[in-house]
């Protein structure tokens, strides 16, 4: 039992909230996405910057809007395995901050975390020259400080993660970009394909099949059918991770892996940048 | 020792996998036979044991209970549905890495690969609502007793008893089989009026029902990635010299019901979709014969209760 | 792709099983006997016995493993099957760790790299050690050890290789202390490594094989087995310098493969149907197996079927 802190009544509701009478919420059957900037290729604008956190050896901050989330390095560090090992290890931690979500999180790390720990170190374990730092541990810290739709929560992690390893000097292959798609099914009303021109064959017929949304917020993911996240590197051409949930046709899966890989082209030309303009700040 | 392999031997599986012979004669698509018995708990619901030759061996167990709905704050969603909560552990006698601590790791994984595929998906606990049935095939809302109270929740919990590799394969097909094997009983839900609702839980032993969407539930192929080509089942040294693995849940019909990428490599994007491609074929194949299987079993038993012999579930050292 | 679903099914007792009479006091180590209870329990002359129970009271006899005496009576502290040579009265567990005398050849893979010495899994109860000054060091069989080897020890062994070795002498404490001070010991590669139960492999004159398909074989007595391709290699020619490389050789051929591949299969099935295995064995085995397909190798009824054919081979060719 946690002693430490006072955890408040077992069980509690949340708050009714009022909308505004002209309030309308989103459903897949509007035309527009939910942010209505946005059209169904376009990825949130992404506001990245490195040493945030002073103590780590590395750091940096991405918000993707509503998204928040901050990552700190630290090492190459001497490591507690004992036996040999011939290459270093990654150790991650991803921490949903309690109130980051819509209903509270606790304070320990539960079962969903830990995976999503496990997620991003296999995420970046193939980019990252651990042969070089034998018997040394490189700790990868992660705080989502707020959340805006679960696929882009890992994404950004992963995104964030790269760019405070490159931040802390450590030595990688190449930078892993992260991004995320949602399935939304199409309502009733005829809604366009995908505005790729690619093979857009689809089994069930046009009206049918869903929409692939980038970088879906919470609102779209609501209604979400399923959910891809992709880890890419760009220069080497290689997937570090994939995880696809929720049911599709394999040539929408297919379609957006391939918009995902585009999408993480440019999101390396976003973290690039973060890091020459960090790099130039200190000189 | 697991855990620990030679170089040389890494090579020989690699050049091996290269030219299609692998180190026990199989081809790269080819599993191992498989070993599948339903029904061998009496105190579940519905169970299934899986065997891999090699040494995999995975018991499956569904139990039904009667608990309250689970209501999203948000969206109110779910007061009419049912669950499936899944759990995988492995028994620290399986192998010598599993004891203590040691499996903890390996059994979040799998948990989390098994609610993501086969109930709703862990990143939203609210399923959409045009889908009353989320990706693991099952009709939740069939599962409700009561709108807004009370349901049958499925406790899915697969234990391992034995490791040989390909772990994910042997969980997945024994929680299809459970599933199969898995009867229901009916309810009988009173109306009080005023909203009040009473329920009972007919007792009849023959008066059960199958968990309507059964046929839908996904299976899982998993494609681990040596050098630049794939196998399937890989006995446990082939998963020592895995780059990557992906794992392809697909269902009856072809649709894909996720994907999950592990191990510590990178996969080439025309790779990864051709793995996509062949996994989905595989894994279809792999439905009608566990289909078949299964069908055979329910018609063997049932023409033996018509000739009013008992129905014997060979003990667990049955070969 | 292929995949085949197996139901399990009763074995009836008598189902083609060779059943020889054990010939318990014969000091011929080349019997290929049942070693399974069921045989003893039709054959009178196997003694079986459990732990605690008495197996003579006369104190003429000198005991040996697995044996205790109190009260003048010789009991069993295994479970096994008595075995008497002359005055000595030993009990032989039916499936053991291994306990090796001095000068066994065994395989071990390395688990630790420690000062001057390896440390050797060697399927036993404790780990074999192998000292450095116990190996040859590359460049000569007369080299001088120099400090830098005692540095350098990853580059001769690392964690994870195979080798094969003989026991030399024990530590106080009962770990092996082994040596690969021949030229015929050493680095293993070029094939794949198979595990079988330790009581199945018998001691015999040489544990080095070369079979007629193209194949070495090397049985190691801890159960620990090295099926790789054929390397002619005369003593003189072996080159020093490459004796702890990690490559394998260049030319080994699909066939060679293949041919790895069946006579692994071929060990497995002896050993699952509990047969001891040697080189002759091993040799009518593969040639009972030529008639399956490679990859239909691992199903029971196939491993079946070749140990009970090559159990019949040897006995007609003891006529």
């Amino acid at each position: 039992m946690d002693r430490k802190r006072v955890a408040g009544p077992e069980l509690s509701v949340a708050p009714l909230v009022e909308y505004p009478r002209d309030h309308k919420r989103w459903t897949p059957q509007d035309e527009q996405r939910h942010d209505t900037k946005r059209q169904p290729e376009d990825m949130r604008p992404i506001y990245l910057k490195t040493g945030l956190i002073n103590q780590a050896n590395g750091s940096a901050y991405i918000e993707l809007e509503k998204t928040k989330l901050a990552c700190g390095v630290y090492g190459p560090r001497p490591g507690k395995r004992t036996g040999f090992s011939g290459h270093g290890v990654l150790n991650c931690e991803i921490k949903f901050a309690t109130f980051s979500c819509a209903k509270r999180r606790g304070h320990m790390r539960d079962p969903q975390e830990k995976e999503l720990s496990q997620i991003l170190s296999q995420a970046l374990t193939p980019a990252v020259r651990l042969d070089l730092v034998p018997k040394s541990t490189i700790d990868i810290f992660i705080t989502v400080l707020e959340s805006d739709g679960w696929g882009s929560c890992v994404a950004a992690a992963i995104t964030a993660a790269s760019v405070a390893l490159a931040h802390a000097g450590i030595e990688m292959l190449d930078l892993v970009a992260g991004c995320s798609a949602a399935y939304i099914p199409s309502g009733p009303s005829i809604a366009s394909p995908t505005p790729s021109a690619t093979d857009a064959t689809n089994a069930t017929g046009p009206s049918l099949a869903p929409r692939i949304f980038m970088d879906a917020d919470l609102e779209e993911e609501k209604y979400e059918q399923g959910a891809i996240v992709l880890a890419y590197m760009p220069s080497l051409n290689e997937v570090t991770h994939m995880l696809q949930s929720g049911k599709a046709e394999g040539s929408i899966v297919s379609q957006s892996v391939e918009h995902c890989v585009e999408a993480c082209n440019k999101i390396y030309a976003v973290m690039h940048h973060a890091l020459v303009e960090s790099v130039g700040e200190n000189k | 020792m697991p855990g620990l392999i030679s170089p040389a031997e890494r090579d020989y599986i690699l050049k091996g996998i290269e030219c299609n012979i692998r180190a026990d004669g199989r081809q790269r698509a080819d599993y191992r036979e498989v070993t599948l018995e339903t029904g061998v708990i009496s105190q579940t619901s519905g169970s299934a044991r899986v065997r891999i030759a090699g040494g995999t061996d995975v018991l499956v167990s569904v139990k039904a209970e009667i608990g309250p709905v689970q209501v999203d704050p948000e969206t109110g969603d779910g007061a009419d549905k049912g669950q499936i909560v899944c759990s995988v552990e492995c028994a620290p006698s399986a192998s010598q890495q599993f004891e203590g601590r040691g499996a903890d790791d390996l059994n979040n994984e799998l948990t989390q690969m098994m609610t993501r595929f086969l109930s709703n998906s862990t990143s939203n606990p609210s399923v959409s609502s045009t889908a009353s049935a989320g990706a693991g095939g099952i009709n939740l809302s069939k599962l409700c007793i009561i709108p807004g109270q009370q349901c049958w929740i499925l406790f899915v919990d697969a234990l391992v008893l034995d490791y040989g590799g390909n772990l994910v394969d042997a969980v997945f097909m024994g929680a299809r089989a459970a599933i199969y094997d898995t009867r229901i009983p009916k309810t009988e839900v009173q109306d009080l009026g005023d909203g009040q609702f009473e329920f009972e839980v007919l007792d009849d032993a023959e008066d059960t029902e199958f968990v309507e969407g059964r046929e839908n539930m996904p299976i899982c192929v998993t494609l681990n990635k040596i050098g630049a080509r794939h196998i399937v089942d890989a006995s446990p040294l082939e998963e020592l010299c895995t780059e990557a693995r992906l794992v392809v849940a697909v269902n009856r019909s072809g649709e894909l019901c996720g994907q999950q990428k592990g191990h510590d490599g990178g996969i080439e994007p025309s790779l990864l979709l051709e793995m996509i491609q062949f996994g989905k074929t595989t894994g279809q194949t792999l439905i009608k014969q566990l289909d078949a299987r299964l069908q055979e079993e329910a018609d063997a038993d049932l023409a033996k209760r018509q000739r009013g012999e008992p129905v014997h579930k060979l003990g667990f050292f049955a070969q | 792709m292929s995949i085949s679903f197996h139901s399990p099914a009763v074995r009836t007792t008598n189902d083609g099983v060779v059943r020889r009479r054990a010939v318990g006091h014969d000091m011929d180590l080349d019997d290929g006997l049942e070693g399974a209870a069921e045989s003893a329990m039709k054959d009178p002359t196997l003694h079986v016995v459990t732990p605690g129970e008495l197996i003579t009271s006369d104190t003429a006899f000198m005991r040996g493993h697995g044996t205790y005496i109190e009260q003048e009576k010789v009991l069993s502290s295994v479970a096994g099957v008595v075995d008497r040579v002359n005055k000595l009265i030993s009990v032989r567990p039916l499936h053991t760790r291994y306990t090796g005398e001095i000068g066994d050849v065994v395989v071990g893979r390395i688990t630790e790299v420690a000062q001057k010495r390896w440390k050797v899994d060697l399927n036993a109860r404790l780990d074999g050690i192998l000292m450095l000054s116990s190996v040859n060091l590359p460049g000569g069989v007369q080299r001088r050890k120099q400090e830098s080897d005692e540095l350098q020890m990853r580059t001769f062994f690392m964690e994870g290789d195979l080798v094969v070795a003989e026991v030399q002498n024990f530590f106080a404490d009962g770990a092996y202390s082994i040596h690969t001070r021949s030229l015929k010991y050493g680095k293993l590669r070029n094939g794949s490594f198979i595990s079988v139960s330790p009581g199945l492999v018998q001691r015999s004159k040489s544990h080095f094989h070369s079979l007629s398909c193209g194949v070495d074989v090397i049985l190691g007595l801890n159960g620990y087995i090295w099926v790789s391709a054929h390397v002619s290699q005369d003593l003189e020619e072996i080159d020093t310098e490459q004796v702890y490389s990690n490559k394998n050789k260049e030319d080994i051929t699909p066939a060679d493969r293949e041919s790895i591949a069946r006579i692994a299969n071929c060990i497995r099935a002896l050993a699952q149907n509990f047969v001891f295995i040697n080189a002759t064995i091993i040799s009518f085995a593969y040639e009972a197996s030529l008639q399956y397909p490679l990859k239909d190798m691992h199903k029971k009824e196939v491993m079946r079927d070749i140990a009970v054919e090559a159990t019949t081979a040897v006995d007609n060719m003891r006529g």
